[in-house]
C-alpha cells in the first residue's frame, strides 16, 4: 500500500511530511535532518549526490553542482554537466527522488504519491514543470498547491469561517507575501508580491560584515581576506541571530580568529538585540514594500486582513514580527514551526485528497474520564488516563499494606480528582484468599480493559495463587458531555487542595512504611549493631508513630527524616558486619512493585 | 444459489433488494477490513519506528552535548597551534595544555568520538565539507588541508571536517 507525502520543494531547502493518525509530521532524511538542501551534484566518476552531501562539495566542484534550480523552473534554461544537458525538471527530480527514497526508508513502505507546493506566483508552465519533476522522480503528483495555501491548511484555516489571510514568507533567500481569501472552505489567492533576493542569509552576512569591520578597526587585520576566518564568523553570526530571537543580548566568542605580527588575535564581543536590529533595519524594511504592494493589488486595507501567518525561519526574528504587527495592526499567528509549516500543510492536503481512511470508517473514541482504584490513604491511583484512545488495557501490580493481610478491596473509580472520595464509584469487589505474608510481599495484578463500546472489565489476580476476581462496568453510565466537562472543571478547581491531600496521604504512607521497615530492621539486624543505635531507631520510630496520629505535615516530615537518618546508620553498621543476604528482604518492594498499597482491611491480622 | 433461483420468480423485487443490501454490506465489510489492515500495518510500522527513534533519541542526547563541545575542542587546538613557537616557560605551559587536551580527547574517544578527515585522505563529501580549493597532484581530489577537524560518533558523522580540497590536475581531460 503506497503512502502519500507532502513536499515543500524549496529554493534552498526542501521538506517532506506525512499525515499520520490525522496529524502531519515531518519525515527526516537519512542523514537525520529535517531539511534537505535542494542541491544536486555529479562527481567526476558520474555519481549523483543530492542534499547535504552535494552542498558540502559545492566549493570544490562548482561546475558540476547545481543549486537554487527552482529559480529556473518552467524556463528553457538548462544545466550542462559533462556534456549532458539537464532541464530544471530533471534536476528537481533528483531532489524529489532523494526525498522519496528517504521517506520510504523512514516509513518502511513504498511512497508513490505526493502533493508538491509551489509559490503562489508560479505560472502554469512553472507548475507543469514542477509536476513533471515529480513524475520523473517516480511520483504520482496528486496536486500542485500554493505554498501560502499549504501554510493556511497547516493552521487549519480551511475549517474556519470566511476570511482574508495574509501569508508572510521570509525564507533563507527569498521573500514572498500572499493574500488569500477563504470562502466556503476554499482558499483563493488574491495577490502576491515579493523579493526573490531577500532572506535570512542576508542578516547573517550583514552581521558578519559588521564584525569584520570592527575587527579591522581594532586590529588592522581584515578577516574578509581569510576564507576560514570568514566561515567561522558567518557561523557565529547566524548563531547570534538565532539567539537574539529569544535573548536580549548574546556574546560572540571566536578565540584565535587571526594571527597578527604581535601574536594571536581573538574576537570577543557582546551584541544586543537592539544593536542587531539597528544593523539590519533596512533589510526588515525591504519586506515592507512588497507587503504594501500585495495589499494594494488585492485592493484591501490592513484592517481588512483577518489573519496573518508567518512562514520561513527568518520570521522568528522579533523585528520582523514587529514590522508585520505594526503594518497590519494585528499579532501574527504562531504555533507551527515556520520552517515546516508548508510541508505540513502539503501533507494535510494529501490526506484530504486521499480521504483519511481512519476517519471515514473507524471513529476513534476516547475515555472521557480517568479510571483507577483507591489505594492506601484514600488516594485515587489512575490506571487509564482521560482521553486515552479505546479499546485499551492496562495492568499494574499492587501489594498489601499490612502483615498477614489476606484480602484486598478493589474500589473502582472514575474521575479527575486526586482523592478517591472526590470521584465516582463504578464498582467494588474483594479478592480474598491471599496467603498470609509480610506487607509488601504479595503481588496483586490489577488489570483494566476497556472495549470499543466503553465497557470496562476490571480484574484482580493474586500472582502467588492465581486466584482472580473480576467485575464488568459500563464506564460512561449516565454521563453526557456537560457532566464530563463539569467533572473536569471541578477537578481543576480543586487541584490545589487535592494535591495537598494526596501529598499528605502519600507522606503518611511513606512514614508508615518507614516505621514498619525500621521495626523489621531491628528484628533482622539489630543484634549486629550497637545497642545505642538500635535504641535510637526504636525511639525515633516511636516518636514518628505518635506524630502520625496528628496532621502536622511538617512534624511528620521531620520525623521521617530523623528516622531515616538513624535507620540508615543502623543498617549501614549492620551491613558492614555482614554483607550477604541483606537487601533480599526488601526486594519485592523494589522496582516491580508499584508503591501504592491497599487500604488496610478491617480486622486483618496485624492491623 | 440454486434455491434462491427457485424462489426468484415469486419474489423478484425482494431478491433484488436483498442482493443490493448484501452487495452493500459486502462492500462495507471489505472497506472495513481494508481499513483495519492498513491501520494494523501502519501501527506495526509506527511501533517499530518508535523503538528505533527511542534508541536514536538516547544517542542524540549524547550527540548534542558532544556537538556543542566540538567548538571548544577546536579552540583548544587553535590555542596550541598559536603557542607552537613558544620557548622557555611558555613551552612548558604549552606542554601542560597539550596534556589537558590529550585528557579531554581521551575521555571523548572513550564515548565513541573519533576524528574524521586528515590531510591526504581522498575527498569525500560524506565526511568533508569543502571550504576552498588548492592545486594538487594526485589522480583524485584529496584533502589538502584540514581547517576544522570533523568528528564521527560511533561511526555516524557528527560534524564534517572543513577542508581545503587539493584538486587533481588536468581534470578536464580525466572526464570521459
Amino acid at each position: 500500500m503506497s503512502k502519500v507525502i507532502g513536499i515543500d520543494l524549496g529554493t534552498t531547502n526542501s521538506v517532506a511530511a506525512i499525515l499520520e493518525g490525522g496529524k502531519p509530521v515531518i519525515i527526516p532524511n537519512v542523514e537525520g535532518g529535517r531539511l534537505t538542501p535542494s542541491v544536486v551534484a555529479f562527481t567526476k566518476a558520474g555519481e549523483r549526490l543530492v542534499g547535504q552531501v552535494a552542498k558540502r562539495q559545492a566549493v570544490s566542484n562548482p561546475e558540476r553542482t547545481v543549486s537554487s534550480i527552482k529559480r529556473h523552473m518552467g524556463s528553457a534554461h538548462t544545466v550542462r554537466i559533462d556534456g549532458k544537458e539537464y532541464t530544471p525538471q530533471e534536476i528537481s527530480a533528483l531532489v524529489l527522488g532523494k526525498i522519496r527514497q528517504d521517506c520510504e526508508a523512514y516509513l518502511g513502505a513504498k511512497v508513490g504519491k505526493a502533493v508538491i507546493t509551489v509559490p503562489a506566483y508560479f505560472t502554469d508552465s512553472q507548475r507543469q514543470a514542477t509536476k513533471d519533476a515529480g513524475v520523473i522522480a517516480g511520483l504520482d503528483v496528486l496536486r500542485i498547491i500554493n505554498e501560502p495555501t499549504a501554510a493556511a491548511l497547516a493552521y487549519g484555516l480551511d475549517k474556519a469561517e470566511d476570511q482574508t489571510v495574509l501569508v508572510f514568507d521570509l525564507g533563507g533567500g527569498t521573500f514572498d507575501v500572499s493574500i488569500l481569501e477563504l470562502s466556503k472552505g476554499l482558499l483563493e489567492v488574491k495577490a502576491t508580491a515579493g523579493n526573490n533576493r531577500l532572506g535570512g542569509d542576508d542578516f547573517d552576512h550583514r552581521l558578519a560584515d559588521q564584525l569584520a569591520e570592527e575587527f579591522l578597526r581594532e586590529h588592522r587585520l581584515d578577516l574578509r581576506k581569510d576564507n576560514v576566518a570568514m566561515q567561522r564568523l558567518l557561523e557565529a553570526a547566524e548563531k547570534a541571530k538565532v539567539e537574539l530571537s529569544t535573548l536580549l543580548t548574546t556574546s560572540i566568542s571566536l578565540p584565535f580568529i587571526a594571527a597578527g605580527p604581535d601574536g594571536p588575535k581573538h574576537l570577543e564581543t557582546t551584541l544586543s538585540r537592539a544593536k542587531f536590529q539597528e544593523l539590519t533595519k533596512d533589510l526588515v524594511e525591504k519586506a515592507m514594500g512588497p507587503t504594501k504592494q500585495a495589499l494594494a493589488d488585492a485592493k484591501l486595507t490592513p484592517q481588512q486582513i483577518d489573519k496573518v501567518i508567518l512562514v520561513g525561519g527568518a520570521t522568528r526574528m522579533p523585528a520582523v514580527q514587529e514590522m508585520v504587527k505594526n503594518l497590519l495592526g494585528k499579532d501574527p499567528y504562531k504555533g507551527v514551526n515556520p520552517d515546516e509549516v508548508v510541508a505540513l500543510g502539503a501533507a494535510i492536503q494529501a490526506g484530504i485528497i486521499e480521504g483519511d481512511v481512519s476517519q471515514q470508517v473507524v471513529l476513534v473514541d476516547v475515555t472521557p474520564l480517568s479510571l483507577g482504584i483507591e489505594t492506601l490513604g484514600g488516594v485515587f491511583t489512575r490506571l487509564i488516563h482521560r482521553n486515552s484512545r479505546i479499546p485499551t488495557s492496562k495492568k499494574e501490580i499492587f501489594t498489601t499494606a499490612a502483615d498477614g493481610q489476606t484480602s484486598v478491596d478493589i474500589h473502582v473509580l472514575q474521575g479527575e480528582r486526586e482523592m478517591a472520595g472526590g470521584n465516582k464509584t463504578l464498582g467494588r469487589f474483594r479478592l480474598d484468599g491471599l496467603a498470609p505474608a509480610p506487607r509488601g510481599v504479595p503481588q496483586v495484578e490489577v488489570s483494566f480493559d476497556i472495549d470499543v463500546n466503553g465497557i470496562v472489565n476490571v480484574s484482580a489476580k493474586d500472582l502467588a495463587t492465581g486466584k482472580e476476581q473480576r467485575v464488568t462496568i459500563t464506564a460512561s453510565t449516565g454521563l453526557d458531555k456537560d457532566d464530563i466537562d463539569r467533572l473536569v472543571k471541578e477537578a481543576e478547581q480543586h487541584a490545589r487542595e487535592d494535591k495537598d491531600r494526596r501529598e499528605a496521604a502519600e507522606l503518611h504512607n511513606h512514614a508508615d512504611s518507614l516505621i514498619y521497615n525500621a521495626e523489621k530492621a531491628i528484628k533482622d539486624v539489630g543484634d549486629k549493631a550497637e545497642p545505642s543505635q538500635v535504641e535510637a531507631v526504636r525511639q525515633e520510630a516511636g516518636k514518628l508513630r505518635e506524630t502520625l496520629k496528628g496532621v502536622d505535615q511538617a512534624a511528620i516530615k521531620a520525623g521521617v527524616e530523623a528516622l531515616t537518618k538513624v535507620l540508615y546508620e543502623l543498617t549501614a553498621a549492620a551491613y558492614q558486619q555482614s554483607k550477604p543476604a541483606g537487601p533480599e528482604g526488601a526486594a519485592p518492594q523494589g522496582e516491580t512493585v508499584v508503591d501504592a498499597d491497599y487500604k488496610m482491611e478491617d480486622g486483618t491480622p496485624g492491623s | 444459489m440454486g434455491e434462491l433461483d427457485a424462489l426468484a420468480p415469486g419474489h423478484p423485487p425482494e431478491q433484488a433488494q436483498l442482493e443490493a443490501k448484501l452487495a452493500e454490506a459486502d462492500a462495507l465489510a471489505a472497506r472495513y477490513l481494508d481499513a483495519l489492515r492498513r491501520m494494523t500495518a501502519d501501527f506495526e510500522n509506527y511501533k517499530q519506528r518508535i523503538i528505533a527513534e527511542r534508541e536514536q533519541a538516547r544517542e542524540s542526547a549524547a550527540a548534542d552535548l558532544l556537538a556543542d563541545l566540538l567548538p571548544v575542542l577546536d579552540n583548544f587546538e587553535r590555542a596550541l597551534q598559536a603557542a607552537g613557537a613558544l620557548a622557555g616557560p611558555g613551552a612548558s605551559l604549552r606542554t601542560g595544555v597539550e596534556m589537558i587536551l590529550g585528557q579531554l580527547t581521551a575521555v571523548l574517544a572513550e564515548r565513541g568520538l573519533a576524528p574524521a578527515g586528515a590531510t591526504g585522505d581522498p575527498f569525500d563529501p560524506r565526511l568533508h565539507e569543502a571550504v576552498s580549493t588548492m592545486p594538487g597532484e594526485g589522480p583524485h581530489d584529496t584533502v589538502g588541508e584540514v581547517v576544522r577537524r570533523g568528528y564521527t560518533l560511533r561511526g555516524k558523522l557528527l560534524r564534517p571536517a572543513q577542508v581545503v580540497v587539493a584538486k587533481a590536475p588536468q581534470e578536464v581531460q580525466s572526464d570521459e
